[in-house]
């Protein structure tokens, strides 16, 4: 009978925290943010990061809490981390994600690596300026998480635990001070701590180890660093250290029609410049082992096929960047350039404990 | 009481005297116009003609500016700096009015005056080309067009297409880029520049002149069409011509 009734009490008890109020006063709540520093390698730029939004160790955390939480769907079954698992740096394996109506994205989810330096824009087709603006794009699309801010705020406000988080990360007083433009900027700190420098690549630039014979060979053929060997021109548009110079360039990948006109424009939609049309922000290649399908619809399967690309020189098209040229690759060449590849995957990366899902151990 | 009035009063003048030498400082601003022999410079939109029957169009067109400075006194070495650094790009440039309206560099706090003329190094000055872009907070001129492999930057960019059959199709890509300090240049020109607030000094920069020197030497796309600092003849010819393919315009 004892343990019976110590049971029952125990679950009054805990549906009773469950169904905690909100607490309505957040002002006796302490806020003092630290302010979170983050630690590049010395040879690397400074992050862009607007004076209204410093990384703080509270936005941090709450962001990391509403990027994995599928709160921010419509009807709570996918959140950022369904199309940006971790383990993939960030990608979902997939050419285009279906989101929570089972209506498929128009594009691919790219990688987060390194994301906070996107200061040229964002998504493929940079059509958002920075990561806050970014942050509200998903939880709209219907192809995505397809909720609404109304809805998504109703819940996030009378949440147990996120007034308090928003509290602590933004000096708010009342729950009902969350707004959406709030939850973008944690999200926005919490992507721009989801750095990735620690691949085999940085190892070796660092002097820590050594290429291998056939890394090292396909390293010169990347970079066209010896004229002994041919140039695989990667380097134009993946430039190092983060793999891409933030440009937008046509590589190719896609046939103009009879009309002249690509499938896909691309920049031109959010530019309006025709001349954009076919151009997509060129992806960091760290982590590239990792994140297959490739390109901006994955076209590509997996790195023979993107090789094979480039060795053609792509569809012709008169904006398709020179730097795009027919390449001639030994059998020998093209598995030395994907051994090269493969030094750039940071198993750091995608283990770190910082960048999982927060409600991992609480489940 | 008087003493303490008589130190306002000072102070008051010498402030004020301060405020006014500041304000005769003058903003100026460096415009740069791409042609390509008597027509302007536009991306993709335009082709233009080239040697032995070739049509080109352009993608991009830019290149580095260092220790850019206004020439007070040539005699007495005594100049005006006006930027360590700038990356003068027409790859943005798509039609006429962008063509004509060229780029525009704002340069502040430009003490008014006659000079003898503008200097300025073409590429990137060995020192700056010592850095990397991780030394600089982006966006910065020099946050790019790096070549990590060889520590330095990359000085000018010509990427194009060519049609070498005159058939309608621009089958061949170019692509020329110069880096390494040995191909550093610099360049006066000797020219009486007026300074007042909101002067503008008007630079013209013929890519055809680049490409074609005035000896009637051309780069021949049906040899070469890329070439990436590899082959030291090309890079001086490019740079040798680039120097003189830089006018001031100003009347």
């Amino acid at each position: 009978m004892n343990k019976w009734k110590w049971s029952i009490e125990l679950c009054v008890f805990v549906l009773l925290m469950g169904c905690n109020p909100v607490e309505q006063d957040l002002s006796r709540i302490e806020y003092a943010p630290e302010l979170l520093v983050l630690e590049v390698p010395p040879d690397w730029p400074s992050m862009p990061i607007p004076s209204d939004n410093p990384l703080t160790q509270e936005g941090v955390a709450l962001g990391r809490m509403l990027f994995y939480d599928p709160i921010l769907s419509l009807d709570s079954t996918q959140s950022c981390a369904s199309c940006h698992l971790q383990s993939l740096a960030f990608t979902d394996a997939q050419a285009q994600s279906k989101g929570v109506l089972g209506l498929k994205g128009q594009r691919s989810a790219p990688s987060l690596a390194n994301v906070g330096y996107y200061y040229q824009g964002l998504f493929w087709d940079g059509r958002v300026r920075d990561l806050e603006t970014q942050s509200l794009h998903p939880v709209r699309d219907k192809k995505e998480l397809a909720s609404n801010w109304s809805l998504v705020l109703d819940r996030i406000q009378e949440h147990p635990q996120y007034p308090i988080a928003f509290r602590k990360a933004f000096n708010i007083k009342q729950r009902e001070a969350i707004d959406s433009l709030m939850m973008a900027k944690a999200l926005a700190q919490f992507q721009r701590t989801l750095l990735s420098f620690n691949a085999k690549f940085d190892q070796m630039n660092r002097g820590e180890l050594e290429f291998t014979e056939a890394e090292r060979r396909g390293w010169a053929m990347f970079f066209d660093a010896k004229e002994e060997l041919p140039h695989a021109e990667c380097s134009h548009c993946h430039t190092d250290p983060l793999f891409t110079n933030l440009e937008y360039q046509n590589n190719g990948i896609q046939e103009l029609s009879a009309a002249g006109n690509y499938r896909d424009p691309g920049k031109a939609l959010a530019s309006g410049n025709p001349f954009d049309s076919g151009k997509f922000k060129v992806p960091t290649l760290r982590n590239i082992a990792l994140t297959a399908p490739y390109m901006h619809r994955g076209q590509l399967s997996n790195l023979d096929e993107v090789l094979e690309h480039y060795i053609s020189g792509g569809h012709y098209g008169e904006n398709v960047s020179a730097n795009v040229r027919k390449l001639a690759l030994s059998e020998r060449d093209k598995n030395d350039l994907i051994t090269f590849l493969y030094t750039l995957t940071d198993s750091s990366f995608i283990e770190n404990p910082n960048f999982g899902n927060p409600f991992k151990n609480a489940e | 009481m008087t003493k303490s009035i008589f130190w306002s009063l000072l102070a008051f003048l010498m402030l004020s005297s301060c405020e006014d030498k500041e304000s005769q400082l003058a903003s100026i601003s460096l415009d740069f116009t791409g042609v390509y022999e008597d027509q302007p410079l536009v991306m993709l939109d335009e082709q233009y003609a080239y040697e032995d029957g070739m049509d080109l169009k352009f993608q991009l067109f830019q290149f580095y500016l260092s220790d850019i400075q206004l020439v007070k006194s040539r005699s007495a070495n005594s100049t005006q700096d006006l930027s360590d650094i700038e990356l003068v790009s027409f790859g943005e440039i798509y039609n006429l009015t962008d063509a004509q309206q060229g780029i525009s560099i704002k340069v502040d706090n430009i003490p008014p005056g006659t000079y003898e003329g503008i200097q300025f190094g073409i590429g990137v000055s060995p020192d700056l080309n010592a850095t990397q872009p991780g030394d600089y907070d982006p966006p910065h001129p020099l946050d790019g067009h790096y070549w990590s492999w060889a520590t330095g930057y990359v000085f000018t960019k010509i990427e194009g297409i060519a049609d070498k059959d005159s058939d309608g199709t621009f089958e061949e890509k170019l692509t020329f880029h110069i880096g390494k300090d040995e191909n550093y240049r610099t360049k006066f020109i000797p020219q009486t520049i007026e300074i007042s607030d909101n002067s503008e000094i008007h630079l013209k920069v013929d890519l055809h002149q680049m490409l074609v020197k005035a000896n009637g030497d051309f780069l021949d796309f049906r040899k070469t069409s890329q070439d990436h600092t590899n082959d030291p003849a090309i890079a001086d010819f490019l740079m040798d011509n680039l120097v003189e393919s830089i006018f001031m315009i100003n009347e």
